[in-house]
């Protein structure tokens, strides 16, 4: 009978010489997982219809439940808000892949309303339901950002009203609480197209809502690259970026996997918007400068108490 | 740049022989790198904002192999290896045939024993990230690693009597 130390030798000595090097048929494996994605985007454009019809029954009621002024959770429009950023990612690397997020189709700007259909409304709830997930506040559409996007760019996710957010998309999160309290936000994502091409030009939009009085906290843990829950992990090369309105500004340039990256923030009062562009044109850094101004004059005239308006 | 070849060519062949030590069904072990790549394409921004995509791409194989265990319509139907029909194992000598049957026989254990020495072995991870994927102790992590080189060694012996 073999040792016990003879067997796992074995075992060692099998998976590395047969499992390791097994042949792997790639051409298989990238149809069948170009398959997979067809089939995934078939789902959720129709998660998104049926969410749509679901979220205009929903939003009225919401508005007539909660008194004016009182803390809100997510409205039921934001679909997406039940898969976390990459703030949680990490925590759980396959947190559902069958639970894709369900984006706009292609071609959908910001905000655009749907046609109203006609869908009886649901009895009302006797009390609010506990949401660990609530936001202080919720952040608005940003339609001169959108107006300000490069050319050509569709909307691809928009995770709705959710607190627990990078300050600047790219960072990556470790799961540990973040601090200053983050109370409100909102991320969206654009790209040239719907698609799994990788090499084309994207967008990430994050709004940050911090406690009262902490956002110029919050925004020099982005400048010092200490931001306690979220950080970058590229080496950044540290950029200017001139924005009109904005109460501090900062700009970096990094590598992710060969991608190149160019980012900008800029802090409104309590607010913080950052914008992240993968494999920025040649007038990367003048598109962060025009949509960080956009989104400032946006979040200036939102009404916002944050924004100190 | 990056687009699916690029992906598959990069981390595919690794994500499917991992998962082919992991599960008991080669084409399963398929299905389930197709469907970790077809995430990882689509949420791309976000798997590239952590530390080490290459490390969190095997955790994703790693969590969706023991998920597969938890999906009660999925689930490998037999755990105990008294329960496992016999594998065709040749009979045949030398070290290549040797490994060859150490492997036919790893796929009969049960799966928390067949997965804790498959991370140990093949991956190298130590115990603590184990217990952390698995969500048990790393007692039990030990334990089950234990057993299961148990398990093993008696499965060898006997074919080995049963060959004599």
């Amino acid at each position: 009978m073999p040792e016990h130390h003879d067997v796992e030798d074995l075992l060692r000595r099998a998976l590395e010489r047969d499992v390791r090097t097994g042949a792997v048929d790639e051409r298989a494996l990238a149809a069948g997982t170009r398959t997979r994605i067809r089939r995934r985007h078939r789902r959720r454009r129709a998660t998104w219809a049926v969410a749509t019809l679901a979220a205009l029954a929903a939003v009225p009621l919401t508005v007539q439940a909660l008194p004016d002024g009182a803390v809100r959770t997510r409205p039921a429009a934001s679909t997406t808000a039940t898969e976390p950023g990459p703030t949680t990612a990490p925590a759980d690397p396959t947190a559902s892949p069958s639970s894709t997020p369900t984006a706009a189709p292609p071609g959908t700007p910001a905000g655009t309303p749907a046609t109203a259909p006609t869908v009886p409304a649901p009895p009302l709830p006797t009390s609010a339901p506990a949401d660990p997930n609530a936001v202080a506040y919720d952040v608005p559409d940003l339609p001169g950002l959108v107006a300000a996007l490069p050319a050509g760019q569709v909307l691809l996710s928009d995770v709705g009203q959710y607190a627990n957010l990078p300050t600047v998309a790219g960072q990556g999160c470790s799961g540990a609480q973040i601090d200053p309290p983050q109370i409100a936000g909102r991320q969206w994502m654009w790209a040239e197209e719907n698609s799994n091409r990788l090499d084309q030009t994207s967008v990430e939009a994050v709004v940050t809502g911090w406690a009262p009085g902490t956002g110029p906290e919050a925004f020099a843990h982005l400048v010092a690259n200490d931001s306690r829950a979220c950080g970058f992990d590229d080496d950044l090369t540290p950029g200017t970026v001139d924005v009109p309105g904005a109460d501090e500004t900062w700009a970096a340039r990094w590598e992710t996997n060969g991608i190149p990256v160019t980012a900008g923030a800029a802090r409104v009062g309590d607010l913080v918007v950052g914008v992240t562009v993968s494999n920025p044109g040649p007038e990367g850094d003048a598109d962060v400068a025009r949509m960080l101004t956009a989104a400032v004059a946006d979040l200036r005239g939102s009404g916002l108490s944050a924004a100190g308006s | 740049m990056w687009d699916l070849e690029s992906l598959v060519a990069w981390k595919g062949p690794q994500l499917v022989r991992l998962a082919r030590a992991l599960l008991r069904d080669p084409h399963q072990a398929e299905d389930v790198v197709q469907d970790v790549l077809a995430t990882c394409v689509l949420k791309w921004s976000r798997i590239e904002a952590v530390d080490d995509p290459s490390a969190y791409l095997n955790r994703m194989v790693v969590n969706a192999v023991t998920s597969l265990r938890r999906r009660p319509w999925r689930r490998e139907q037999v755990s105990d290896p008294a329960d496992l029909p016999d594998l065709a194992v040749a009979d045949a000598s030398g070290e290549h045939a040797e490994r060859q049957r150490c492997l036919a026989l790893l796929r009969r254990l049960p799966d928390r024993q067949r997965v804790t020495l498959v991370l140990r072995l093949y991956e190298g991870m130590p115990d603590e990230e184990i217990a952390d994927l698995l969500d048990c102790s790393t007692g039990t992590v030990r334990s089950n690693a234990h057993r299961g080189l148990a398990t093993l060694r008696r499965l060898i012996a006997e074919e080995g009597t049963d060959r004599a």
